[in-house]
C-alpha cells in the first residue's frame, strides 16, 4: 500500500516539490556564497588582460587589415580599456601594474620594439622569481610576447 | 541580446517546420515544445558552426544582420533533407498535468530564472572559464576569423585553444551580428540553451511517462543548483547535458523501434556533441557504443538501417568539428601528457583518491550544497520500479549509459597528468553536471508509470488490488 501510495499521482509530485524547494533554497544559498566569493578571481582586471591577449595578437602579431574601428589602439581609446591600458603597453614596468598581475593567473600582450620586450621580459621574469611565482614567457613575434603568471591553486 | 534572441527565434521556427515535415505525427502543443527543444541547436548552434566553417574556409563572415540568414543556413539544409514521414505514430491524447502541478512548476521555474537573472545582472561577464577560455576564443574568432588558427595555438595551453567552438562560435556571432561585445548577449546565449534544456527533458519524459511526469522532471531540474550556477558562470556543461538529452531520447526512440521524432534534429544534436566540448566527443562514443550494444543483444541489425536520417543530420557539425581540430587546434593537453598509463592504472591510491572524490559529490550531507535533495530522486525511482519496465530497452540504455559515463569519468581523472586534489575539486561536478539530466531521465523512465497518468491510476489500482 505504502508503494501505492508513492507512485500515485498526487504523492510523489508533492514529494518532487519538496525536493525543489530545497534546491531552491540551496540555489539561492549558492549564489549568496558566490557573491561573497574572492573577487579578484573575476574581477575586471583579469578580464581586460584576457581581452588584451585576444585582440593584442591578431592586430599586432599577424592581423594588420582589420578594420580600424576594431583596432586595439581604438578599443583603447574609446571603451572602458582606458581602465587597464598600462598593462598592455605603457606602464608594464609599474611595480603597481605587476602587483595587479600577482593578483592571479594573468595574461600580458606586449608589442614594443624588440629591445624594449627583451627589457621587459626581463623585468617580468626577475618579478616573478623574487615572488617565487610560477611563469611563461611565449614568444609569438619579434615584438610581441606573452607573458604568464600562474599562481597554484588559483582556478 | 537582440541577436541571441533573433537566431533562437529563427531556430524554432526552422525546427518546427523540420519537425512538421518529418515529425512523425507530433502535432499542436507537443509539436511547439519539439521545437522549444531544437530551437537553441538550430538557431545558436547552426550560427556557431556557420561562423566558425567560414573563418575555415578563408571566408570573413558577412556582417551584421546578414548573419542572421546566413546562419540559417544548416536549419534549411536540414528542412530539404526532410522528407514527409511515412507513417504517423499513435500519440498519447495530450493530457494537461494537475493545475496545482502547473502553477507550481511556473513559480518554481520563475524563481531560478529570477535568480540566474540577478545574478547575470551583476557579473554579466560569468566565471572563470567563460572569462579565460570561452571569451577569450570568441574574441579571437570574431577578430581574426579567418586566422583564428594561428592565435588559438600561440594562445597559452591552459586557455585550451583545442577546444571545440560551439559556445565562442555563438558569442561571436551574437557579437558580430550586434557590432560590439555584448555580455548580454553572452547570458542570453545561456539561458537560451537552459531553456532548450528544460524543453528537451519535459517532451523525453513526456513521451513515456506523461506529463505529470514531464512537469516533475523539469521542476527538479530547474531547482537544481549545480546546474543555475553554471549556466550564470557561463561554462559549457549545460550545454552538452542538453544536446546528451536530446541524442539519448532520439537513440532510446529507435532502440524501442518507435517511430522516431524529428531524426535529422536528433543527429544535429549528437553531431554538436562534439562540437561543445571535448567531453562531448567521449559522451558521444559512449552512446553510439550502448546504443549499437542494444541493437546486438536485441538482435535487430534492421534498426542500423533507420539511422540514416541521423546521420545525414550529424554530418555538417561532425565535419566542422573534425576540420576546426584538423587545421585549427592545438593539440590536447590531456592526450599530449598521457605517459604513465599504466603506472596510473595500477596506483591503488589513486582509485582510492578518485573514489573519495566521487563519494563527497554523492555524500547527501556534502554534495547538499551543489545538487539540492536531488539525489532522493533515486530512491524514489526504485520504489516506484516494475519488473515490466525493465524490460523496455530505452529505459535500459539509459540506465547503462549513465553508469558507463560515470565509469569514463572515473577513468578520466586515474589518468588525469594534473594533480588530484586540485583536478577532482575543481572539475568532476561540472563532468556530473554534463550526465545529470540523463541521469534524471534514466531514473523517471525507470520508476514513473509508464502510458503518462493513465498508467499510474492503473498501477495504483493493481497495487490496491495486491494489497
Amino acid at each position: 500500500m505504502l508503494q501505492a501510495r508513492l507512485i500515485s499521482r498526487s504523492l510523489l509530485p508533492t514529494a518532487v516539490l519538496l525536493v525543489a524547494v530545497v534546491g531552491l533554497l540551496q540555489s539561492w544559498k549558492a549564489f549568496h556564497e558566490l557573491e561573497r566569493g574572492p573577487k579578484e578571481l573575476w574581477g575586471t582586471e583579469r578580464f581586460l588582460l584576457l581581452r588584451a591577449a585576444a585582440h593584442g595578437i591578431p592586430e599586432f602579431g599577424y592581423d594588420t587589415d582589420l578594420p580600424p574601428t576594431r583596432t586595439l589602439g581604438h578599443r583603447i581609446a574609446t571603451t572602458q580599456w582606458a581602465v587597464a591600458p598600462g598593462v598592455l603597453v605603457h606602464d608594464f614596468d609599474q611595480p603597481s601594474i605587476l602587483r595587479r598581475l600577482l593578483a592571479g593567473f594573468a595574461i600580458v600582450c606586449d608589442y614594443v620594439e624588440a629591445e624594449k620586450l627583451d627589457a621587459r621580459i626581463a623585468l617580468f621574469e626577475a618579478w616573478c622569481d623574487a615572488q617565487n611565482l610560477p611563469h611563461r614567457v611565449m614568444r609569438v613575434a619579434p615584438t610581441m610576447a606573452i607573458l604568464v603568471t600562474e599562481p597554484g591553486g588559483r582556478r | 541580446m537582440t541577436a541571441a534572441l533573433f537566431l533562437f527565434a529563427q531556430g524554432w521556427i526552422l525546427s518546427y517546420l523540420i519537425g512538421h515535415r518529418h515529425g512523425q505525427g507530433r502535432r499542436g502543443l507537443r509539436a511547439i515544445l519539439d521545437a522549444l527543444a531544437f530551437a537553441p541547436a538550430i538557431g545558436l548552434g547552426g550560427a556557431s558552426l556557420v561562423f566558425v566553417a567560414a573563418g575555415l574556409a578563408g571566408i570573413t563572415p558577412p556582417s551584421g544582420w546578414h548573419l542572421v540568414a546566413f546562419s540559417a543556413l544548416p536549419g534549411a539544409g536540414l528542412l530539404l533533407l526532410s522528407r514527409p514521414a511515412a507513417g504517423s505514430a499513435l500519440e498519447k491524447p495530450f493530457s494537461s498535468p494537475p493545475r496545482w502541478l502547473v502553477a507550481a512548476l511556473i513559480l518554481l521555474v520563475g524563481a531560478s530564472a529570477w535568480m540566474v537573472g540577478r545574478a547575470d545582472a551583476r557579473n554579466p561577464r560569468g566565471g572563470y572559464d567563460a572569462i579565460a577560455i570561452w571569451q577569450v576564443s570568441a574574441r579571437i574568432l570574431e577578430g581574426a576569423p579567418t586566422r583564428a588558427g594561428t592565435i588559438l595555438r600561440a594562445i597559452p595551453p591552459s586557455h585550451h585553444g583545442d577546444y571545440p567552438g560551439l559556445l565562442p562560435g555563438a558569442f561571436a556571432a551574437t557579437w558580430h551580428v550586434e557590432g560590439a561585445d555584448s555580455p548580454s548577449a553572452q547570458t542570453f546565449v545561456l539561458a537560451l540553451f537552459g531553456l532548450g534544456l528544460l524543453a528537451a527533458l519535459w517532451r523525453a519524459v513526456d513521451r513515456v511517462s506523461g506529463p505529470t511526469a514531464a512537469c516533475c522532471a523539469v521542476i527538479v531540474l530547474a531547482s537544481t543548483p549545480e546546474l543555475l550556477i553554471y549556466l550564470h558562470l557561463q561554462y559549457v556543461d549545460p550545454i552538452v547535458a542538453y544536446l546528451l538529452l536530446l541524442a539519448l531520447d532520439g537513440f532510446a526512440q529507435e532502440l524501442e523501434e518507435r517511430p522516431m521524432t524529428s531524426p535529422l534534429l536528433t543527429g544535429f544534436a549528437f553531431g554538436l556533441m562534439p562540437w561543445a566540448k571535448n567531453e562531448g566527443v567521449a559522451l558521444a562514443v559512449l552512446l553510439l557504443l550502448v546504443f549499437l550494444g542494444g541493437v546486438a543483444m536485441r538482435r535487430r541489425s534492421e534498426i542500423l538501417r533507420r539511422l540514416r536520417p541521423m546521420a545525414a543530420g550529424a554530418f555538417l557539425p561532425l565535419a566542422v568539428h573534425l576540420l576546426f581540430k584538423t587545421l585549427w587546434a592545438p593539440p590536447n593537453d590531456m592526450l599530449r601528457n598521457l605517459h604513465s598509463t599504466w603506472s596510473q592504472l595500477t596506483d591503488a591510491s589513486r582509485w582510492r583518491r578518485v573514489a573519495r572524490g566521487f563519494g563527497e559529490e554523492w555524500n547527501p550531507l556534502r554534495g547538499f550544497k551543489r545538487w539540492g535533495a536531488a539525489w532522493l530522486i533515486l530512491p524514489m525511482a526504485l520504489l516506484g520500479t516494475r519488473r515490466e519496465r525493465l524490460k523496455r530497452s530505452g529505459t535500459l540504455m539509459a540506465a547503462a549509459f549513465v553508469l558507463l559515463a560515470l565509469a569514463a569519468w572515473f577513468g578520466v581523472y586515474l589518468l588525469s597528468y594534473a594533480d588530484l586534489d586540485w583536478h577532482i575539486p575543481t572539475s568532476l561536478h561540472r563532468l556530473l553536471l554534463q550526465v545529470y539530466p540523463a541521469a534524471l531521465l534514466a531514473a523517471i523512465w525507470w520508476g514513473w508509470p509508464e502510458n503518462g497518468d493513465a498508467g499510474a491510476a492503473e498501477e495504483e489500482k493493481e497495487w490496491g488490488a495486491q494489497d
